[in-house]
């Protein structure tokens, strides 16, 4: 036996579980579980802070978001607590999404769902050839060159989104047979893991998965009848034994009760950095028990003062939060919260879709939480912004990103996506303006079965996905599903991996030549389009995009509608985007 | 020495501090926090050995530790001397929080605990990258006493007592030689407002400090939030109405109107408050101290670059 030992990095190995340090001001990150979401807040959720996520309306990608959260702590072996009311905390931690890769030798996944991500298969396998062709020598470029818009083949390949790192699933599905999830070290628990919105957890991952759940509708009801002695249902080891304060529990106050309980949680489990458990007993030296023995706890609050969180005053969720966020900065903890952001405000700021949605109310509860995000679906929305972005299902707003120990927020300096310049997009007080500036991206999501995908938003390609050159006459079945759809685009995009194809994703107008002629060629397919057109005199890439697709005519509008959108200076023609005003883009939701 | 590009533009009469016994507001938007003057006045006040009293209502002290190492200011030592006090209002400020006290630390054992774990946990994992063991920093030796502490009390007085002895404590400290200069920081008095105190008790609160400091020969610094939408709330306009009527400087900072930019994070608009009329009025006050103009500025990593308007890097 050999006495030598590999020598592994110990700042490294001292981190807890699913952690990781950030590269900007050493804050100890963990994962929110979609990967475009952590290069938002820069890299992932500080230790400490609080997420706040307003919720779209009529759908419930917020809560996917928080389902997302709370997996990603299960995988890591974090301690998850999760508080709701409108929903039992139960049912939100059955339905927790599964790990891809792992389930999949269970055949739980229909062929019909596989589809979704054939689009993204067939990026990929594009962006890899293309990285080929970039590495090999001239020869063989010459044929991907470009012909016409020859000036910007020099450019960039135009990025839309975050890789997520792959995960490495082969090594998981080899050992799902024998091991258990918990059994791997920490070093071997991947920051942020892929997750299948197909499948389910599994029953065994549920079963050592650490939870609280504090269902506040028993707990609204408890506090009505002057019970103080309640039980809450918890999984495991947690049991609420010594009420944390009595004089707290004498008046019926829900959002007291909650952060009793969450307080009692961190200081059980051994969370909290300044408040023991025992205050009598000697504190431990510091630093003795090391970082890797430390777990995180994860507080995921689902819908946060809905009508069923009854409170006197509004100051109590500002007490709340600010108490919380007390607690949180001096515990292992983070917590994400989301909030039907659209049951406040007045009427006009409800319908608004302009980014003023933000009613004072909310805009008081974002000052006191650390990051703040808005989520808009398409589906919910008034107009028919969708129809000209099928390839989305909605708008992504970034109100706030946390900003700690250091003067600018590391999302400046880190993030892909908000690009250089985190403030002041789509805030508030730019809610007047045209948002207009370089430097801040509108940002789309889109949701696959193994991703939630944050992406800067852009118009897509003409000719593209969705899209058709030319006017199709009216046909009886036009309302044909998006799948169906998504089905036949990436058929040919797999057919016709040709030159145009391949310069699909440059940016500008270099796609109008090669587009025509795809489009062209497609001319002749069975391809099924709604009558009625629109012109959407737009550039690429442009800021204030979304806000401008916003004020497109309502669909239904027959014949040709020629709505001069024009925008901010950019140096890209413009795009005729023939269409189909009207889509099935409002049926794109993945029914999870 | 804070922000340089900064400097030139304000009070310049005891530069590079603010004339004692005046209030500055600073009001802020979401979209462009304005916690980044506070540092450049803290940084101001520490170098030239002066008194801070900062009350923490919304930050806590690793974040202004951090920063202030950013800043070439050591606010560790500054706090061991005694010429820096923290004052933390975060962690106890609410009753939904005042439980929080059953369950800390004696006194005695308390120290290192609240000192160590998550306040250095950034400083040690970067620093340490051979030791097996996360070495103690060297201000867990001999830590100084930890932060005071706000405790919630339903009427505002009490935290003005504390503030109050805080600043006698600090300012009796350092009385042996010649007279320091001192300053308060509230680093976000909206925070007050969101606690449930009324917005006249607030405003009562920033009055009240104003004179006390002004006895110690000193500044009083708040940042509120003045985002337009706020507006639409009785009690959050009153209370911006409210401090900038109190003030003698005051420094907006908000968002370019024309939406956020690369180069150019946001604008400040020095103006001049009430009580600096007052004393222009009476002469008090040199021609050309404070003068009210409008500069955009732009954050880097450890300093703010402060222009005239079109003045910045992306259009030179």
């Amino acid at each position: 036996m050999s006495s030598f030992k590999k020598r592994v990095p110990s700042a490294q190995a001292t981190l807890p579980a699913g952690c990781r340090l950030s590269a900007y001001n050493g804050q100890v990150l963990i994962s929110t579980g979609v990967p475009s979401l952590d290069d938002i807040l820069g890299g992932g959720l500080p230790l400490g802070t609080i997420l706040l996520i307003q919720e779209d309306r009529q759908t419930s990608y917020g809560q996917l978001l928080l389902k997302y959260f709370l997996r990603q702590g299960i995988v890591a072996g974090d301690k998850c607590l999760v508080v709701s009311g409108d929903e039992s905390p139960e049912a939100i931690v059955r339905s927790l999404m599964g790990i891809a890769g792992e389930e999949s030798l269970e055949s739980q996944v229909q062929s019909g769902v596989d589809n979704r991500d054939d689009e993204d298969e067939a990026r990929r396998e594009r962006r890899k050839k293309a990285a080929a062709a970039g590495g090999a020598d001239d020869e063989d470029s010459e044929q991907d060159r470009l012909t016409i818009a020859w000036r910007y083949s020099g450019l960039k390949k135009f990025e839309s989104g975050v890789e997520a790192r792959p995960p490495a699933i082969s090594s998981r599905v080899n050992k799902a047979g024998s091991t258990t999830e918990p059994a791997l070290t920490p070093s071997q628990i991947p920051f942020c893991e892929q997750f299948d919105l197909t499948t389910r957890i599994s029953a065994k991952a549920l079963e050592l998965a650490d939870t609280t759940l504090i269902d506040s509708g028993e707990l609204q009801k408890a506090v009505q009848t002057g019970d103080s002695d309640l039980e809450d249902d918890s999984d495991d080891d947690f049991s609420t034994s010594g009420s944390a304060s009595a004089a707290g529990k004498n008046q019926p106050d829900l959002y007291r009760n909650v952060l009793d309980k969450i307080r009692e949680t961190l200081i059980q489990g051994g969370f909290s950095t300044t408040l023991l458990k025992d205050p009598s007993a000697p504190a431990p030296a510091p630093g003795a028990a090391g970082l890797a023995e430390r777990h995180i706890c994860r507080i995921g609050i689902n819908s946060i003062a809905s009508p069923s969180w009854r409170s006197k005053t509004p100051h109590d969720l500002y007490k709340f939060l600010h108490a919380l966020r007390g607690l949180l900065r001096f515990s292992f903890g983070a917590a994400v919260i989301t909030i039907p952001a659209h049951l406040y405000g007045t009427i006009d700021q409800r319908h608004a879709t302009d980014g003023s949605t933000t009613s004072p109310y909310i805009h008081r509860l974002e000052q006191l939480c650390d990051a703040s995000v808005r989520i808009e679906s398409f589906a919910g929305a008034q107009t028919n912004a969708s129809s000209a972005a099928s390839a989305y299902h909605g708008l992504f707003h970034v109100h706030k990103v946390p900003v700690l120990n250091a003067l600018i927020p590391s999302s400046t300096k880190l993030s892909v996506l908000l690009d250089g310049a985190a403030k002041g997009s789509g805030g508030p007080g730019q809610s007047g303006s045209g948002g207009s500036s370089k430097g801040v991206n509108n940002l789309g999501f889109k949701v696959r079965r193994k991703r939630f995908a944050i992406e800067t938003f852009h118009l897509p390609p003409e000719g593209g996905v969705g899209q058709r050159r030319t006017s199709a006459e009216p046909s009886s079945n036009s309302s044909s599903s998006l799948s169906e759809r998504k089905k036949s685009s990436s058929t040919k995009a797999s057919s016709d991996p040709g030159p145009a194809t391949g310069s699909f994703k440059k940016a500008g107008s270099s796609e109008e030549g090669s587009v025509q002629s795809r489009a062209r060629s497609l001319g002749g397919s069975s391809f099924n389009k709604p009558s009625g057109q629109v012109d959407v005199h737009s550039v690429p890439g442009a800021s204030g995009m979304a806000r401008k697709m916003m004020g497109l005519p309502p669909k239904g509008i027959q014949g040709a509608v020629a709505s001069g959108c024009s925008t901010g200076g950019s140096e890209a023609g413009h795009n005729h985007n023939h269409g189909g005003a009207e889509s099935g883009a409002n049926s794109s939701l993945l029914d999870f | 020495m804070g922000y340089a590009s900064l400097e030139p533009h304000l009070p310049s009469s005891h530069a590079p501090l603010l004339p004692p016994g005046t209030l500055l507001s600073i009001s802020d938007t979401q979209a462009s926090d304005g916690n980044f003057l506070l540092h450049h006045f803290i940084s101001n006040y520490i170098k030239a050995d002066q008194n801070v009293v900062l009350v923490g209502l919304a930050g806590i002290l690793v974040h202004y530790t951090m920063v202030g190492r950013k800043l070439g200011v050591n606010l560790a030592t500054a706090r061991t001397k005694g010429n820096f006090q923290f004052v933390d209002g975060l962690t106890q400020l609410t009753d939904y929080a005042a439980p929080n006290k059953e369950y800390l630390a004696k006194p005695a054992e308390s120290k290192p605990s609240s000192q160590t774990t998550t306040a250095t946990l950034p400083i040690t994992t970067t620093a340490t990258t051979s030791g097996a063991r996360i070495a103690r920093p060297a201000a867990a030796v001999t830590p100084p006493a930890p932060p005071k502490v706000l405790s919630y009390s339903p009427k505002l007085v009490d935290l003005y007592r504390t503030l109050e002895e805080i600043i006698q404590d600090t300012a009796s400290k350092t009385a042996g030689s010649s007279q320091k200069q001192l300053v308060l920081i509230l680093d976000d008095l909206s925070v007050l407002l969101n606690c449930g105190w009324p917005c006249r008790d607030v405003l009562a609160l920033v009055r009240y400090l104003k004179l006390l400091v002004a006895k110690f020969n000193g500044t009083l610094i708040t940042l509120v939030h003045a985002d337009g939408l706020m507006a639409e709330e009785v009690s959050q306009d009153g209370l911006v109405k409210g401090v900038l009527y109190e003030a003698d400087y005051i420094i907006d900072v908000r968002g370019l109107d024309s939406g956020g930019s690369r180069d150019v994070h946001g604008q400040l608009s020095l103006l001049h408050g009430p009580g600096y009329l007052l004393r222009q009025r009476a002469g008090q006050v040199r021609e050309n101290e404070w003068p009210a103009l409008t500069l955009h500025y732009k954050i880097l990593d450890n300093n703010v670059e402060v222009f005239a308007k079109g003045y910045s890097s992306g259009v030179l």
